[in-house]
């Protein structure tokens, strides 16, 4: 990530690369003198491997007409290489103001970046971006690395295809609410591999479940999700904060409610297996 | 007063996590340490407390009322106004961080941690607030 403007006075800018697109997150009220910053910081910048490139505008309180033809003129540069650009996040009032403007279909907007990524084909309605998923994976591994000095490592993202493939004994679920979709992140252990993961975050020997460390799903889960989300926002995904729940059962699974995609990565470490669901509906 | 009679109050929901904050204040030397399950019944701990309490540990999420919600009751109140107050929290997002701050938390430990880390990031938070407890 760079930030490619210093000066307070500036308005703030934030280039996110990613495989198969770029994310400009910009801030701050883009004034016609700007505008020329942008012209020569960005071109440079888009000179790289061709991307369609999203723009997050959600800290944008006011645009000038002279950053709207840049803007425009940035997508006629991308469309000669086969991207486009799309904005996301942006308030009503910007909304409404490049509709009155005419504008709308060379400066498309989406409400979140989910939805862009469907709008320009990088992902369809039905499929989890790698982008969104490897935030918790990561953070799942940095959570109890942490906290529990365990290394545990993924082994492969899987659509989920059935109720019952993967199941724990005690598992962390967590909402992850936008404004544009629902979802949720389950953590799944099985019972021995759950109390060596606490006995090791408490230096205890705990050998059943009970109360409060079964609280301990829960609070795994509630880490993992404040870690992706901060990743995720950064974006443009706009999640929400969520209370997390703890669910206890031998051999339990969950299954899925609505048509959008799940996916299931299962984890080994030294201290047993568990594993991780994320879905998501529309 | 040493460390281990400064009357501490660690506010969580959730029974693991106020272990693990209790296990940290106890490795840095704490033992007066009393537990509270969110903001209503931290609130209720520090008004019946028989030795004042000094600090709070709290989380920032929580049913019913919240870390956010405790600490500016704590600073609208003339008696407890001075209590020291650090949230630990896994949120990330820099609006309601500037939310605590502006609302008076001394600090702000995020999880993940571990005892190195809540050590090093509880003694920042006193030294920038030039707080000396104990």
């Amino acid at each position: 990530m760079n930030n490619l403007f210093g000066d307070k006075n500036l308005p703030e800018c934030k280039l996110i690369s990613l495989d198969e697109y770029l994310i400009l997150k910009l801030s701050g009220p883009l004034t016609k003198e700007t505008a020329t910053l942008f012209e020569d910081e960005f071109r440079s910048i888009l000179g790289e491997p061709h991307r369609n490139l999203i723009i997050n505008m959600e800290s944008v309180l006011e645009v000038s007409k002279t950053w709207l033809r840049r803007l425009v003129q940035l997508q006629v540069d991308l469309r000669g290489f086969n991207c486009k650009l799309q904005i996301i996040l942006l308030n009503e009032i910007l909304v409404k103001r490049i509709k009155d403007e005419g504008l709308e279909r060379l400066l498309p907007i989406s409400k979140s970046l989910r939805d862009a990524l469907v709008d320009l084909n990088i992902v369809s309605r039905k499929q989890l971006d790698v982008n969104f998923v490897n935030p918790f994976l990561h953070a799942i591994v940095h959570v109890l690395q942490i906290e529990a000095k365990i290394k545990a490592q993924p082994e492969g993202i899987r659509l989920k295809t059935r109720k019952g493939e993967f199941a724990g004994d005690i598992s962390g679920v967590i909402g992850i609410i936008s404004n544009s979709f629902r979802g949720m992140i389950v953590i799944s252990f099985p019972t021995q591999t759950f109390l060596n993961v606490i006995n090791k975050m408490l230096g205890e020997n705990h050998t059943e479940l009970n109360d409060e460390i079964e609280s301990g799903a829960a609070e795994l889960t509630n880490i993992v999700l404040g870690l992706a989300k901060n990743t995720l926002n950064d974006r443009g995904y706009g999640i929400k904060s969520a209370l997390p729940s703890v669910v206890r059962g031998e051999n339990h699974g969950f299954s899925q409610l609505g048509s959008g995609p799940t996916i299931i990565v299962p984890f080994q470490t030294d201290v047993g297996p568990f594993y991780a669901e994320i879905c998501l509906s529309d | 007063m040493e460390l281990a009679k400064v009357p501490v109050l660690v506010v969580d929901d959730m029974a693991l996590s106020r272990k693990r904050v209790i296990n940290c204040l106890k490795d840095l030397g704490f033992s007066d340490i009393r537990e509270a399950q969110d903001g209503d019944d931290g609130w209720t701990a520090i008004v019946n407390a028989e030795r004042p309490i000094v600090l709070v540990v709290s989380d920032w999420n929580m049913p019913h009322s919240s870390g956010l919600e405790l600490v500016l009751k704590i600073r609208a109140d003339e008696k407890y106004k001075s209590i020291v107050f650090v949230m630990v929290t896994a949120e990330g997002d820099a609006i309601k961080k500037t939310d605590a701050v502006k609302a008076g938390v001394n600090g702000i430990i995020n999880k993940p941690f571990d005892s190195q880390i809540f050590s090093e990031k509880f003694n920042e938070i006193l030294s920038a607030s030039k707080i000396k407890l104990g």
